[in-house]
């Protein structure tokens, strides 16, 4: 059923395995410089897909996963390894996400998610809000089916996308998506069942063509 | 219903990829019932739609330029972080000219005050007194120098000193008494005595007789009371009372006694 792409840059930190991030840290706590330089290395890919994903391609991607390892720097002493690297630091990048894009909604007047749920709970009218972006549909009668996908993602709340996003590119069990977004994993069940509804409707003329 | 809600609740688990292999009970509900089957035929469709979506493009060296940036941002923090302290300090006027070196000259200057008036109480401590006989009381106590003992170690370069002095002037005296001309002929006693052999010289009741009537050299009697003077000295530990000499007055007693030495040779 799931189609899996083979990862970015990912490090070896599987669920049941060791965990290269808190192995990481701990030796930098301890003085070793060059476990940061490993660390950036091993995580900086993930956090740039991590937000290409859910911000789509802005320009200050980079700039933003500079940010993120900001945060990791300040954090060094405070650190305590209470879960896996890989949970602690996409929740950095979610909180950073959704502030920059909270900044740039204010510049632009613009708010994808006016009238949402705290818990993601859009109509298919808030997802729609942006009226000058161009629709999922449209793009799907231009053919381009990746960028209708894309469309149909960013047009999700913000905590649906980052859940689908965390749960089918991450492949992040429920429990750690319930880490990453500070809720319970049956939020996040609810989530994601909620995103996918949102997606078949939004890409509702492409599905109804796949399935046929 | 039962059905449904249990063909849903194994649908999520396929779509997080929990659900490894389908049931009998799984295939069976789909040929059966309609809407669930249009409904997974939904969600598969909308699983490859969203495995269409490809992996981002991670930006050449994006890793490196993330830690050019960070230490870039690092550098710039800490001195951010040292200007919001020195205007917290200054008040938000700039810091005047040398000030940095005013502070340290005026903290070494506090440091060299506080200093002298450690010392000043220091000196205000009374001497602490020491009880009366307290050494003689601590040797007593301990059990190794009770019985006084020669130290033969501690007297060192002024017993040597006292030594030599004393040999050279018996040294010189015999050598003064070889070289004075004698008109006695030495005797050789012979090895083995052979009864009622004759032995030539004087019998040993003579010579006994000889050694009490001569008269002893006064010269040998004086060398001989001034090597007793020296071990009575040396009984009394030499040591104290040639130690109260200084360096000039050491050297002036040797000086002496090298030249009684000589003018007695010769």
């Amino acid at each position: 059923m799931k189609q899996t792409q083979p990862p970015i840059n990912q490090p070896d930190d599987q669920p049941d395995g060791p965990d290269l991030g808190v192995a990481l840290m701990l030796r930098w706590q301890a003085g070793d410089e060059n476990a940061f330089v490993e660390l950036v290395e091993a995580y900086s890919g993930r956090v740039y897909s991590l937000l290409t994903r859910f911000l789509g391609p802005v320009s200050h991607r980079e700039d933003l996963v500079q940010d993120v390892f900001m945060r990791v720097l300040r954090a060094r002493d405070r650190y305590q390894p209470t879960a896996r690297f890989s949970t602690w630091i996409y929740r950095i990048t979610f909180n950073l996400a959704t502030n920059d894009r909270e900044r740039s909604a204010r510049r632009a007047h613009l708010s994808l998610d006016q009238g949402a749920d705290q818990d993601g709970g859009a109509t298919l009218g808030d997802l729609c809000v942006d009226e000058q972006a161009e629709l999922p549909e449209e793009i799907l009668d231009r053919g381009d089916v990746v960028e209708a996908v894309r469309a149909a993602i960013d047009r999700l709340p913000e905590t649906q996308r980052m859940a689908l996003i965390l749960a089918r590119y991450d492949e992040l069990p429920y429990s750690e998506i319930a880490v990453v977004l500070d809720s319970s994993e049956k939020a996040i069940k609810s989530l994601i069942h909620r995103a996918r509804e949102n997606l078949r409707v939004l890409l509702d003329p492409y599905l109804q063509e796949e399935v046929a | 219903m039962d059905a449904c809600r249990d063909f849903r609740t194994r649908l999520e688990a396929a779509l997080i990829g929990e659900l490894r292999s389908a049931p009998v009970a799984w295939h069976r509900h789909l040929t059966t019932c309609g809407a669930c089957r249009e409904l997974f035929a939904a969600e598969e469709a909308l699983d490859e739609l969203l495995a269409c979506l490809p992996d981002p493009q991670l930006p050449v060296a994006l890793t490196q330029r993330v830690l050019q940036k960070l230490v870039q941002a690092r550098g710039a923090a800490q001195a951010q972080q040292l200007d919001e302290a020195l205007d917290a300090v200054l008040g938000g006027e700039s810091a005047p000219p040398s000030l940095a070196a005013r502070i340290l000259a005026g903290l070494q200057t506090q440091a060299a005050q506080n200093q002298a008036r450690l010392d000043a109480v220091l000196e205000r401590l009374p001497a602490p007194q020491v009880p009366a006989g307290l050494a003689a009381r601590t040797l007593a106590a301990l059990p190794i120098l009770a019985a006084p003992q020669r130290r033969v170690a501690a007297r060192t370069p002024l017993l040597r000193f006292s030594l030599v002095a004393a040999a050279s002037v018996l040294a010189a005296f015999l050598g003064y008494r070889l070289i004075q001309p004698t008109n006695e002929t030495p005797v050789r006693q012979p090895i083995v005595q052979i009864p009622g052999a004759a032995v030539p010289g004087p019998t040993p009741t003579n010579q006994v007789a000889d050694l009490v009537t001569e008269v002893p050299d006064p010269e040998l009697l004086a060398a001989l009371d001034l090597l007793e003077e020296w071990d009575l000295l040396m009984a009394q530990d030499l040591d104290l009372v040639l130690g109260s000499l200084d360096e000039t007055e050491t050297e002036l007693l040797l000086l002496d006694t090298l030249v009684e030495s000589e003018e007695e040779e010769g």
